[in-house]
């Protein structure tokens, strides 16, 4: 089930782009009144008994600081639902998302917020092509690489694209990324994700540069993402013809998460790992003792025929 | 990495820094803006106590001043905020990695800052301990947990457990027997999420090695490495670690020698040892897996 039904979507953004663009005027027109009135009150132009300078500063403020309340009442909300996403209960947290979305809020970045909590619940239900709508629509505001959003909504971009087998569209997504200062976790997202897509596009030379400082940040990343960035990275090596490099990283993958398990949850990991398991299997040298070769579903072995073998 | 003197060299950095943490216990909340605010008002009563008259424009002029300072106030508070959620994320960060003197320098930064929150104060105390266990230093840990569990209602559950977790493992360290096992006890009476149910049982292990119950351990090392693999990525290799030490004691050498195998897998033996120094003897008796760098 979509995670907003796609033609309430198209209202919702269109809705919450119009008030963005209203709250940058309304935050300007505020500031203008608040300027205007500091410089005709030395004029002493009077409103009735009260001087018209005060009335417009007075006017403008109380304004500016109900509609701040208010605004920082729907920040409270969005905290509410990302609690709930946190808690794996992402279906209670959309009815506050769309809410963010649909009222009017001073502070745009709750909306772009709001915008990404949904396009990740999206990804989750592997809805790909609302996840990119959702994700294109952050990207669309400066804002948002502002308040250090913009990573994280190019990398859902990419992922989305990706599933829907667009690499060139997703490469332009990652592009974005380019000489932007990341902050270690934000390193740790990208990983995983540029790593897929320098091997859906056969860039498997730049997938292994700087191989020892990514096996090192992998081991940030929790047991499943760090097992697939190794296996991700173990056939880079290998079309590489870093043998010897990639049969250590398939070790390694096999001690961070079962394979099997990776395999089945994952049949785009089980691609990558089933031509793995057999080249080490050819070679005669099993990765691992506690490694069983793939016990792929039909689905998985599905995946694993369209994939290139060695 | 850093190297093992670089970390000892940064033990009387970490010293301090719990020191100074654990003494400036309650901060008084950010008092810039009050400071501005009880300026501005003294400023009015002695203008009202001179009986001057404020034209309109006056007021105008005030109100726009006013609402300037208390803007840059706002603003400035929020760039503190921010400053420190990005400094502990950091801490975090490199804390996780082992890298002493990173973590304490981000920690220093965080901590030492007049306008750092209360909630990241205490999750820096968390980090703080952690790399003082890190660092060996299990004493300066143990201060560092408890003065963050004072806290603990600043502390969501994923930090809460990670102190609770951090002060079992130092207190082992301290040879506080009695109270680590209480601590353990609780923590594994609780309902726990799987990833830090396997923690615990890291701990359980350490405190197995401590208490010459190597047996027990031995006897559920299948299932712990199992479990390790599944839900603790790369700290696994510290179970692997422990659970070879446990087996070399009950000699079982050659399963030892291949959870040794694992563990030097994943992390370099150097840093194994640094983290859990009972796994030195392993490190001298057996070898470890070559890495191709």
């Amino acid at each position: 089930m979509a995670v907003v039904a796609h033609k309430r979507m198209g209202r919702l953004l269109r809705k919450s782009r119009l008030q963005m663009h209203v709250a940058v005027w309304l935050q300007l027109t505020f500031v203008v009144a608040i300027l205007l009135a500091g410089i005709i009150s030395p004029v002493g132009i009077q409103l009735g008994t009260m001087d018209l300078g005060l009335f417009v500063m007075v006017v403008a403020g109380i304004s500016w600081f109900t509609l701040l309340a208010r605004s920082l009442k729907q920040g409270q909300l969005m905290q509410q639902a990302a609690r709930l996403i946190s808690q794996n209960r992402p279906s209670q947290a959309v009815p506050f998302l769309v809410h963010t979305l649909e009222s009017f809020s001073l502070l745009r970045q709750n909306k772009l917020l709001a915008l990404l909590h949904l396009a990740k619940i999206a990804r989750d239900q592997e809805d790909h092509v609302t996840t990119g709508t959702l994700a294109g629509e952050v990207l669309r505001h400066d804002l948002a690489r502002r308040k250090g959003l913009s990573v994280r909504a190019c990398l859902l971009l990419a992922d989305s694209l990706m599933e829907q087998g667009d690499a060139d569209e997703a490469g332009e997504a990652l592009s974005h990324l380019h000489g932007q200062r990341l902050r270690v976790a934000e390193r740790l997202a990208v990983l995983p994700v540029l790593l897929r897509w320098q091997m859906l596009s056969g860039k498997y030379a730049p997938a292994v540069a700087c191989l020892e400082e990514k096996v090192q940040l992998a081991a940030l990343l929790e047991a499943r993402q760090a097992c697939l960035v190794h296996v991700l990275l173990a056939t880079a090596a290998k079309y590489q013809h870093m043998y010897e490099i990639s049969r250590f990283l398939l070790r390694r993958a096999a001690l961070h998460y079962d394979l099997n398990m990776l395999a089945q949850e994952n049949p785009s990991a089980a691609s990558y790992l089933v031509p793995l398991q057999i080249a080490e299997e050819i070679a005669g040298r099993k990765p691992h003792g506690h490694m069983a070769c793939v016990d792929a579903s039909p689905d998985v072995q599905q995946a694993v025929q369209a994939a290139d073998p060695f | 990495m850093r190297s093992t003197q670089e970390v000892h060299s940064h033990g009387h950095v970490l010293r301090a820094l719990v020191q100074r943490a654990v003494a400036s216990d309650r901060r008084p909340p950010s008092t810039l803006v009050l400071q501005i605010g009880a300026g501005l008002l003294l400023v009015f009563v002695a203008l009202a106590s001179l009986g001057v008259s404020i034209p309109g424009w006056g007021w105008t002029l005030i109100l726009s001043a006013m609402a300037s300072i208390f803007g840059v106030a706002l603003a400035y508070s929020s760039w503190q905020k921010r400053r420190a959620f990005h400094n502990i994320e950091q801490a975090h960060q490199w804390c996780r990695l082992m890298d002493v003197p990173a973590t304490s320098e981000n920690l220093e930064r965080c901590l030492s800052s007049r306008n750092c929150p209360e909630p990241v104060r205490v999750i820096g105390l968390v980090e703080l301990g952690h790399i003082c266990l890190s660092a060996g230093q299990s004493l300066d840990a143990e201060k560092a947990f408890e003065a963050a569990l004072k806290h603990s209602h600043r502390l969501g559950p994923d930090w809460l457990w990670r102190a609770e977790v951090g002060l079992a493992e130092a207190k082992l360290r301290c040879e506080q027997l009695t109270d680590a096992n209480t601590t353990i006890k609780r923590l594994s009476q609780r309902e726990l999420p799987a990833c830090w149910r396997s923690r615990v049982h890291l701990v359980t292990c350490l405190q197995g090695l401590h208490m010459g119950r190597a047996q027990d351990v031995v006897a559920r090392s299948n299932e712990l490495w199992h479990e390790f693999r599944q839900h603790l990525g790369v700290e696994a290799g510290y179970g692997y670690g422990l659970l070879a030490v446990a087996l070399d004691r009950c000699g079982q050498a050659a399963k030892a020698l291949k959870f040794w195998s694992d563990a030097t897998l994943l992390i370099r033996p150097e840093r194994l040892v640094q983290r859990y120094p009972e796994l030195r003897p392993l490190a001298l008796k057996y070898g470890a897996s070559e890495w191709p760098w």
